[in-house]
């Protein structure tokens, strides 16, 4: 029961995760704003974090696979609030649009610091870990229909952010404010 | 360059999908040391704080 509702969660969680960055992506294509490099790390914080919730979706739920969402989501919860104190002090500028009165990095923090106390809660259920004899395969153990969607998309999003990424970025570090793709259209060169 | 957290956790995943749980988290390991390789790169500014 406690197994079947933690593989629940994980699901929910991972497409909540696919969500947040399938947001990032559209708005990303849609109105034009190029991400930062802070940005992207952000999003690779998601990508991290929810690699522990496909662990958990594949695998079986381990207190290690836990401790990999929670290690992500710190790494990328430092990235965010880094961001955040760059452009805390008023007339320090900021990057991108406000969403809801929040800018895209605070709701990365806010995000992170939820997904953290949140896994802490998943972890105080011993009941909802796979026991030791449970082998990966096993139909108990399977992810199901919507665990197998939810681990294509996050596969898809992640994919989808090593193409843009590519694009935006070329094979070296991006610019601090990027203002064009370097692969599409790479900026004039001086002499 | 930037790329490389999300190359390696797209080959974890791969990993996952082949039911290699060590593989994938050695990538899963790698993709964080990237990350934050990348992030101390990128750490370049001072912040505007005054007290």
């Amino acid at each position: 029961m406690l197994r079947t509702l933690s593989l629940h969660l994980n699901t929910l969680g991972l497409l909540a995760i696919v969500a947040v960055l399938a947001f990032a992506f559209a708005d990303q294509v849609i109105h034009g704003d190029l991400p930062c490099p802070l940005c992207l790390l952000q999003r690779g914080g998601f990508v991290l974090a929810g690699f522990g919730l496909a662990l958990n979706l594949t695998c079986g739920t381990r207190a290690s696979h836990y401790a990999v969402v929670i290690l992500g989501a710190v790494a990328g919860g430092a990235v965010a609030v880094r961001q955040v104190l760059l452009h805390i002090v008023p007339s320090t500028g900021a990057y991108g649009e406000p969403l809801l009165g929040l800018h895209f990095y605070s709701w990365a923090a806010l995000l992170f610091g939820l997904i953290i106390v949140g896994t802490a809660v998943l972890l105080l259920f011993d009941g909802g870990f796979s026991r030791p004899h449970d082998r990966p395969g096993d139909q108990s153990a399977g992810p199901g229909r919507l665990g197998l969607l939810a681990l294509v998309l996050f596969t898809l999003m992640v994919l989808a952010n090593i193409l843009s990424t590519a694009l935006e970025c070329g094979l070296g570090l991006c610019p601090d404010n990027p203002t064009n793709d370097e692969w599409l259209a790479p900026p004039p060169r001086t002499p | 360059m930037m790329t490389l957290p999300f190359v390696l956790a797209a080959l974890g995943l791969g990993a996952l999908f082949l039911r290699q749980r060590g593989v994938a988290l050695g990538a899963w390991v790698l993709a964080l040391a990237a990350l934050l390789w990348l992030f101390h790169l990128h750490v370049t500014d001072p912040l505007p704080l005054a007290f």
